[in-house]
């Protein structure tokens, strides 16, 4: 593997992981918006 | 004591107070009609996604350790940082760039996989130099919310301390009902350089993932 593939894998790698860690908390607020949007109000 | 009856109501009913009470009630259908989308606690059951744009620029960052008493080691490290990040990019920049793209359809997976329905909005129109910068009012879309993800920041980062330079992904999700100002979901997440112990969204890069670049 290149340099330049081993960069390109780990940034890969990072986005992928965001994705699946964001989805989860998307999917939970989603299912529960009020609760999120109330966390929000002062 | 008077009492009218109910007949008596035709009698004032004049052509002006007609039109006062459909003019009325027009105004309040309209008002009704404004709230049309989900309000909020109702949970959301479509998502429309904005994509987040491939990256155009990597951040490339090599913060040489300061060499004793020099007083322009910051601004020599600075320039030094500024050349390496032209030539990393001219390297990276070479083959084809799917990043935003893969984060994307990872998301919209993950979302359909958790009953969501999922549009894409491909179409979304950007502005040239700062395409993640939308304008939410011009959406059009019959979802019930919209996600706009986009990535903030990609690159490498080395402290000087040592060869190795570290990934960094910055990235960030909003979910919002178009039309309410308040988010459902607005979360910042980083991979690599910026994760943060003590924040737990952050993901703290591995040690195997420490990439050697040549410092020429």
């Amino acid at each position: 593997m290149s340099h330049l593939d081993e960069i390109r894998s780990s940034f890969s790698i990072g986005a992928l992981e965001i994705a699946k860690r964001m989805s989860e908390q998307i999917a939970d607020s989603a299912k529960h918006p009020g609760a999120a949007l109330a966390k929000e109000a002062p | 004591m008077m009492r009218e009856s109910p007949g008596s109501m035709k009698k004032v009913m004049t052509p002006m107070n007609r039109a006062i009470t459909v003019l009325l009630l027009l105004a309040l259908s309209t008002a009704c009609a404004t709230h049309s989308k989900p309000i909020a606690g109702k949970p959301i059951r479509s998502i429309a996604v904005i994509p987040a744009s491939n990256p155009k620029w990597y951040s490339f960052e090599n913060a040489a350790p300061p060499v004793g008493g020099y007083p322009f080691q910051f601004w020599v490290n600075k320039l030094d940082s500024k050349s390496k990040a032209k030539r990393f990019n001219d390297e990276v920049g070479s083959q084809p760039n799917r990043l935003g793209t893969d984060f994307t359809d990872e998301v919209v997976t993950a979302l359909r996989g958790h009953g969501f329905t999922v549009e894409v909005l491909d179409d979304v129109a950007r502005p040239v130099n700062d395409p993640d910068n939308i304008d939410h009012d011009k959406i059009s879309t019959s979802a019930d919310a919209i996600l706009h993800i986009s990535l903030s920041e990609v690159g490498l980062y080395s402290s000087g301390w040592c060869r190795d330079y570290i990934p960094r992904v910055n990235a960030s999700g909003k979910l919002f009902i178009k039309g309410q100002d308040d988010n459902i979901y607005d979360e910042d997440f980083s991979y690599g350089v910026d994760a943060k112990q003590d924040k737990k969204w952050d993901i703290l890069p591995i040690p195997n993932l420490r990439i050697q670049v040549s410092r020429q």
